[in-house]
């Protein structure tokens, strides 16, 4: 049997209690670091910027042939009467008088004095042209619409999931890019001093400028169309 | 640190913020879906979290921590969404981040037994 001296008292003191603070010590740090950097996200959602209407599947009629037209990919124009979106089997289709067309042939429609731009990729739809000007601001409406079933009194209930995302375009013939953050509208204006003054404040700032004016985002574009006046 | 634990935090803690941090800076450029662009960094950052913590605790799930980020998640967003915070409240990234926590705490045994070399405990 050895004998424990202080010193190994001591040091088997230190050792619990550094290993018991250890991990807390490091769960602490771990939690602190993960929550300070989480709430940087600057996200511009859905309703920030003002938009009517809605991109879901519609149908346009008009006496005046020059009122609707579909844009091909070529930059050909088919000029029509009636134009209708189609949505069938996950396939989005455009239909211009007789002429039925894929979505992915067209770069967009206009009608009744809105464009539309086709958003490419995977999930290919039509945004609706919300701002004009050296930059385009374009909305588009993404809704999940899942269906249940319930079983014992044969009711079935709906619920939307409804997302929205902003697309801006800086030239009439540019691509469309996503609109997602407060950085990246800070990034399109950064050539507009004023413009850039209304942007370049912190995320609570902008927020607290969106509540008190829901055409504040809107007026920052709007200035920098107006060649920053 | 050990080997075994150094590649565990390297798959589940460095790689996850790795990849939603790219998500988050390459959105403006590539065409993603909205959902994936608005929500999988977070979800990344929420599994990264609950990783480091199991891993810090040698993959011992302390409930106490455990609930701590449970709770201070829902607290954040509380508090973002009334503009006390930076950031944007919004109910569908706490969603996000409690269904993140939960698939971390359900991986737990996978990784442990696998980086760890420890046998599951019997109450998970």
């Amino acid at each position: 049997m050895f004998k424990i001296n202080k010193r190994t008292d001591l040091l088997v003191e230190v050792s619990f209690f550094s290993s018991f603070f250890r991990s807390r010590i490091y769960s602490l740090f771990i939690i602190g670091i993960a929550f300070s950097i989480s709430g940087n996200a600057q996200k511009i959602i859905c309703g920030d910027i003002d938009h009517n209407g809605s991109t879901a599947a519609q149908r346009f009629t008009s006496s005046d042939s020059s009122q609707i037209y579909v844009e091909l990919n070529n930059g050909r124009k088919i000029y029509g009467k009636s134009l209708a979106v189609i949505d069938q089997n996950l396939k989005t289709r455009i239909k211009i008088d007789d002429t039925l067309l894929n979505i992915k042939e067209t770069r967009g429609y206009y009608a009744n004095g809105v464009l539309y731009a086709r958003i490419g990729g995977a999930y290919s739809t039509y945004a609706q042209r919300v701002i004009s000007g050296k930059i385009n601001i374009y909305w588009a409406d993404y809704s999940n619409q899942p269906n249940q079933a319930n079983a014992r009194n044969s009711t079935a209930f709906t619920y939307a999931f409804v997302d929205c995302m902003y697309y801006a375009q800086k030239g009439d013939s540019a691509e469309l890019i996503s609109l997602t953050t407060f950085k990246h509208l800070k990034e399109l204006v950064k050539d507009c001093p004023k413009s850039l003054s209304m942007i370049d404040k912190s995320d609570k700032e902008i927020r607290q400028a969106i509540k008190n004016n829901s055409s504040y985002l809107k007026e920052i574009i709007s200035i920098y169309n107006s060649d920053c006046q | 640190m050990k080997i075994t634990s150094l590649r565990d935090a390297i798959i589940n803690v460095l790689l996850p913020i790795f990849f939603g941090s790219l998500i988050y800076f390459i959105a403006f450029a590539v065409d993603i879906a909205p959902s994936v662009k608005n929500y999988l960094p977070d979800a990344l950052w929420a599994y990264s979290l609950v990783s480091a913590i199991l891993i810090v605790w040698s993959r011992k799930i302390e409930v106490f921590w455990i609930t701590c980020i449970f709770v201070l998640a829902a607290f954040f967003e509380t508090v973002q969404y009334f503009n006390l915070f930076p950031g944007t409240g919004d109910v569908i990234d706490l969603l996000v981040y409690f269904s993140s926590f939960a698939i971390g705490i359900l991986m737990n045994n996978f990784f442990r037994k696998n980086f760890q070399n420890l046998k599951p405990h019997k109450h998970e």
